[in-house]
């Protein structure tokens, strides 16, 4: 045994068995712990960060329009028809968490709180090591996507659209009496009664429940939200009773590898969704852009599709239609129209997800009101229709209705902004004349008093192809309609009439006649139109020689002639648009109920 | 820290006791000092100057004057006085006990309201304006479909009865809440046995499709149609004293407008009337016609004689059975319904000679819904512009024809500038209930108005309810309303039992007769 006590000691001498004071050790310990471990818990708020931007950037437009679909009002005479639903309580309470979506980031960070604590208390139930905690929020976070995903246009259309704040409000909210149960039974920390851990979830919890009781007057949503309050005060009870509990840190590298994976999936799938169903996006964007006025920014969400479906189409041609260029862009955009992402109970209503907009800048204000009460009528009161019946009343000037739709809108929280603009409209008529949205759709108004039965469905189109007189604007939408119908003989009345007015020949209509010239040579009808383009007669030759190696396969011309044709009429009539029945008889046997 | 933790816990316990004292009403006192104003208070619903049944439920009504607060004082020609605060919004919820007291004891009379608005802290007192009380009740119960005011879709609807003399509303039958392609179905047409409810019939369609008789405590359901019938059953008049019903039997179809403001047009493209013995299950044609189209059959309180609207349409005569519903479309404001009438003779079971009693196509008008008062002396109808389905037709009153002394006229103190229509007496004759759209022109409210023994209408005041803002923010209709001495005397599940059976469902068998 050396006795080190009776070295000499001096600054020359090997100091390496030299004996260390206490605190020498503990803080160069400490000093290594701090460059290589992280507390696990940041994982959940990094990926509660990563998630929020996520489903924001993917999917913000789809939850806003889910918003737009739902109506929640604490008038309980309104709300009777779906508190008599099944599990109807529930569905109204979701719709006031739904509001959160007004805002889109709020809403999905609230969703995003939901799932990251619900993952947290999992882990916590099942006593997951601090290595695998990542797992359970990246499921879940990747199971709520893939719910996205799979629910398509009915996250909103023809079902509730409370549904999807309220799976992920319910799983937490049955996660936390286990995760509180659990806390308490595992950690015997002794702490006084009116400590911060357990005073602070009182308050919120208390707090909660005062406003719950005060806010509503039905017991069963203040028993809803008193049992979320309580689900409040209980997560943060066990969160703050966790953060008092010594865990093991994680290791630097392993912190970053869970983080770094775990949001790279979670991103991953987030693209992924907005990829897949992109046309529920880009269908829900431009549903919003309408009401604001916005059509450039339609046009090029119309331009951005990759396969636009009916409804991206119907948009885009609604926000040509709106800034007279629907005769000069209409074609730009492929028209091969994908299975839309409906439900089987909703697969054969995809006209619902557009026709109340489309009758509506067709002019045609009787319809649009006609097919917004419809929906109402079968899925109940949406704001979306209840807006729309609200400005077809004023359009029609129906005072009173349209005052009773304001009153409506104006119970559901968060709408003021549209009360405040269009109930001046109710009483001053110089305002519609004065807003450009409305002037120009009563400048498509119906000059011919018949009924919708006269006409094909649906009512914008076979309206526009079947009437005999209207203002000069529906002759510009009415020339579109028959061109998208393929129907030349009607696209060349209107041709005519056009002439008779002195008017240019748009580009489409100048391929049509060629086409229907070809069709029809002995009816000479070049002869009326000299002005006809000499380079679209040429390009109609060009055509000609591109498309004959394909002659026998639709969908090889579709495709090989795309990158140079999709814009021209030729290529529409020829190679795009070609399911039948796209204009259909009227055969409904409207009975009276 | 403790400290700063007691005090926190002391201020949320005390908000929560504020909040809750806050809830409770207070109660309210008229204010001294009041300026004066002679303009009257504008309140929805209008029941100014209205004349109300003596045991009709409170008339809650709400100011739409914007004020911090409100009291309102409802004084009796007796003195008796009911002093109410308002609640938040403005609305005045009546004590039901009170209201009762006041009003059993200013039968005949009238009761003076006067409302006081506080504003920027100073009370004004408003003109005050009157309710006159008849003497005579109206019977107790009001039936009527609640159903959206809709195109051709339907979902969740209802037969219902409200007690008139409070708030209570109990469904009849419903269709299925949740929505069932399997079972999904419509109701209408009920209809009653003399203000009573020991006899009741509604149709059934779609699903289960029938029509559920009850007959004290019975219920059966039948298959109405039979081969020599035009079509299926339609709107019925129960014989007042036998099990007869009269029903048209209709084919009928609607067109829905570009640009007219009805929005909705119905139409009749054929129809006649059929006699059916309840107890034997036969029908017979009373009235089968290729030109004429009869509908709207009702009984005369005596059962002697039966009142039906009748319009002639010659383009109707050439036309295809395909074509039929185009001809009458075509000139849809060209059909004109007049009131016709033929005796009956109990014994015999026979019908005469049909007689005018009012000719509205001369007038180029039309009319529809024939109701006879209790004492036989009045006939109630809805007039409009053309047609028969006047419920979409804004132009569309009520009118009386005096069948003792052949006066006709318009009720144009109960009439308003939108749609009235669908009527129905009380069993003592002094009351109308009917559908009107005079609060937003699409939603139909009950409306209620006074006929005195002069043959005068009195102003019509909309179905009252507890919260005076209901009729606003409710999206069904009203349909036919009717009113019965007592309640509706089976329940909704019975009902549902007998609709659902199919199997048991009776026919109907066909009685051949003499026709026109």
């Amino acid at each position: 045994m050396s006795k080190h006590n009776s070295r000499r000691v001096g600054p020359h001498v090997n100091l390496k068995h030299a004996p260390q004071t206490a605190s020498t050790t503990t803080s160069k310990l400490k000093k290594k712990s701090s460059v290589r471990q992280w507390r696990s818990s940041w994982i959940y708020a990094i990926l509660f960060l990563v998630f929020t931007l996520a489903l924001w950037i993917s999917y913000g437009d789809v939850f806003y329009r889910t918003e737009q679909e739902s109506y929640v009002s604490d008038a309980i005479v309104t709300m009777k028809p779906l508190t008599e639903l099944t599990f109807g309580w529930l569905r109204y309470a979701g719709r006031y968490i739904l509001l959160a979506m007004h805002l889109p980031i709020v809403g999905c960070a609230l969703l995003s709180l939901f799932i990251m604590t619900t993952a947290w208390m999992v882990n916590l139930v099942l006593r997951i090591p601090s290595r695998f905690i990542a797992i359970a929020p990246t499921i879940l976070s990747i199971g709520y996507i893939a719910w996205l995903a799979w629910a398509g246009f009915n996250i909103y259309f023809k079902e509730e659209p409370s549904t999807c704040m309220l799976i992920p409000m319910i799983a937490w909210m049955c996660v936390t009496p286990v995760a509180f149960v659990a806390s308490l039974w595992r950690h015997k920390i002794s702490k006084p009664l009116l400590s911060l851990c357990n005073v602070v979830p009182i308050i919120i919890g208390v707090l909660g429940i005062v406003v719950s009781m005060l806010y509503f007057k039905q017991w069963q949503l203040q028993s809803f939200f008193t049992c979320a309050s309580l689900g409040l005060a209980l997560t943060l009870w066990c969160i703050l009773r966790e953060a008092c509990v010594p865990h093991t840190p994680l290791r630097s590298r392993l912190f970053l590898i869970s983080t770094v994976a775990s949001a790279a999936l979670i991103s991953a799938a987030a693209y992924a969704l907005a990829f897949r169903n992109q046309n529920v996006v880009l269908t829900s964007r431009m549903q919003n852009l309408m009401w604001e006025g916005e059509w450039q920014e339609m046009v090029d969400c119309g331009l951005q599709a990759r396969e636009p479906s009916r409804s991206v189409a119907a948009y885009y041609a609604i926000a040509l239609e709106m800034q007279d260029r629907l005769l000069e862009e209409l074609f730009n955009i492929p028209f091969y129209f994908p299975e839309p992402l409906l439900n089987k109970n909703s697969q054969s209503d995809e006209y619902g997800l557009l026709q109340p907009d489309c009758d509506y800048t067709a002019g045609l204000v009787n319809s649009s009101y006609h097919d917004c009460f419809e929906h109402i009528v079968v899925n109940g009161l949406r704001l979306r229709h209840l807006k729309r019946m609200a400005v077809c009343a004023v359009l029609m000037d129906q005072k009173e209705l349209a005052r009773k739709y304001m009153k409506l809108i104006s119970r559901n929280p968060l709408e003021q902004a549209f009360v405040k603009k269009y109930e001046p409209m109710i009483t001053n008529r110089s305002l519609v004349d004065s807003d450009t949205e409305l002037a120009h759709v009563l400048s498509l108004k119906p000059h011919e008093e018949k009924f919708e039965q006269y006409y094909r469905k649906p009512t914008f189109l076979g309206y526009n192809i079947g009437l005999n007189q209207g203002s000069d604007a529906t002759l510009r939408t009415s020339l579109a309609a028959t061109l998208y119908s393929k129907d030349l003989k009607q696209s060349l009345l209107r041709a005519y009439a056009f002439l008779q007015k002195g008017w240019q020949l748009p580009q489409c209509m100048q391929e049509a006649l060629l086409l229907y010239n070809i069709n029809n040579p002995d009816d000479r009808i070049l002869e009326s139109f000299p002005k006809v383009n000499d380079y679209v007669a040429r390009s109609l030759q060009q055509f000609v020689r591109d498309i004959t190696p394909y002659a026998k396969d639709k969908e090889a011309q579709r495709v090989k002639l795309k990158d140079r044709w999709l814009g021209s009429y030729y290529y529409y009539y020829y190679c795009e648009n070609n399911q039948p029945n796209q204009v259909r008889e009227n055969t409904d046997a409207a009975g009276v109920n | 820290m403790q400290r700063i933790i007691h005090t926190i816990l002391y201020i949320v316990l005390a908000t929560f006791l504020v909040a809750t004292a806050s809830a409770c009403k207070r109660k309210a006192q008229i204010p001294e000092n009041a300026a004066t104003t002679d303009s009257t208070l504008d309140i929805y619903p209008d029941y100014k100057d209205a004349t109300i049944p003596p045991n009709i439920a409170p008339l809650n009504f709400m100011a739409t004057f914007e004020a911090q607060d409100y009291v309102a004082s409802l004084t009796g020609e007796d003195g008796q006085e009911i002093v109410e605060g308002s609640i938040e919004g403005g609305k005045f919820i009546i004590d039901a006990d009170e209201w009762k007291k006041l009003l059993q004891a200013n039968k005949g009379k009238s009761i003076t309201i006067t409302v006081y608005a506080k504003q920027e802290g100073t009370w004004i007192k408003f003109a005050p304006f009157k309710m006159h009380v008849a003497n005579e009740d109206i019977d107790a119960y009001l039936s009527y479909r609640l159903i959206e005011p809709s195109y051709e879709l339907y979902r969740q609807l209802g037969l219902y009865q409200r007690n008139l003399t409070n708030f209570d509303e109990y469904p009849i039958y419903e269709n299925n809440r949740n929505f069932d392609m399997a079972h999904n179905h419509c109701i209408n047409c009920h209809n009653f046995q003399n203000y009573d409810t020991d006899r009741m019939l509604f149709h059934v369609r779609a699903e289960h499709g029938g029509t559920i008789f009850y007959d004290h405590g019975n219920i059966k359901k039948m298959n109405m149609r039979a081969d020599s019938v035009l079509a299926n059953c339609v709107y019925p008049t129960w014989h007042p004293t036998r099990n007869w019903v009269v029903f048209s039997s209709n084919l009928t179809g609607q067109a829905f407008h570009m640009t007219n403001h009805n929005k909705i047009e119905v139409i009749d493209y054929g129809s006649d009337l059929v006699f059916y013995d309840a107890d034997k299950g036969s029908l017979t044609n009373i009235l089968k016609t290729n030109v004429d189209m009869e509908t709207f059959p009702c009984w005369s309180p005596d059962g002697k004689r039966l009142y039906y609207c009748s319009a002639h349409f010659e383009p109707l005569r050439n036309a295809a059975d395909s074509t039929r519903s185009d001809s009458v479309l075509r000139y849809y404001d060209k059909v004109f319904y007049d009131i016709m009438s033929m005796d009956f003779d109990e014994k015999t079971r026979t019908f005469g000679q049909p007689r005018m009693e009012v000719n509205c196509s001369a007038m180029k008008m039309s009319a529809t819904v024939p109701r006879i008062s209790p004492d036989g002396r009045y006939l109630l109808f809805t007039m409009g512009g053309y047609g028969q389905f006047h419920i979409w037709h804004k132009d569309s009153d009520l009118w009386i024809k005096d069948l003792k002394t052949g006066d006709l006229y318009p009720l144009s103190e109960a009439n308003s500038p939108e749609v009235d229509s669908y009527h129905t007496w009380s069993s003592n004759g002094r009351w109308i209930v009917f559908s009107s759209r005079r609060e937003d022109k699409n939603f139909s409210r009950p409306a209620i108005a006074y006929f005195d023994k002069d043959g005068k209408p009195h102003k019509a005041f909309i179905l009252p309810q507890e919260d005076p803002e209901y009729h606003q923010l409710f999206f069904k209709s009203y349909n036919v309303p009717e009113l019965t001495k007592s309640a509706v005397k089976t329940t909704p599940e019975q009902l549902k039992k007998v609709v659902y059976d199919d199997a048991s469902a009776g026919k109907v068998s066909y009685t051949a007769k003499p026709t026109k």
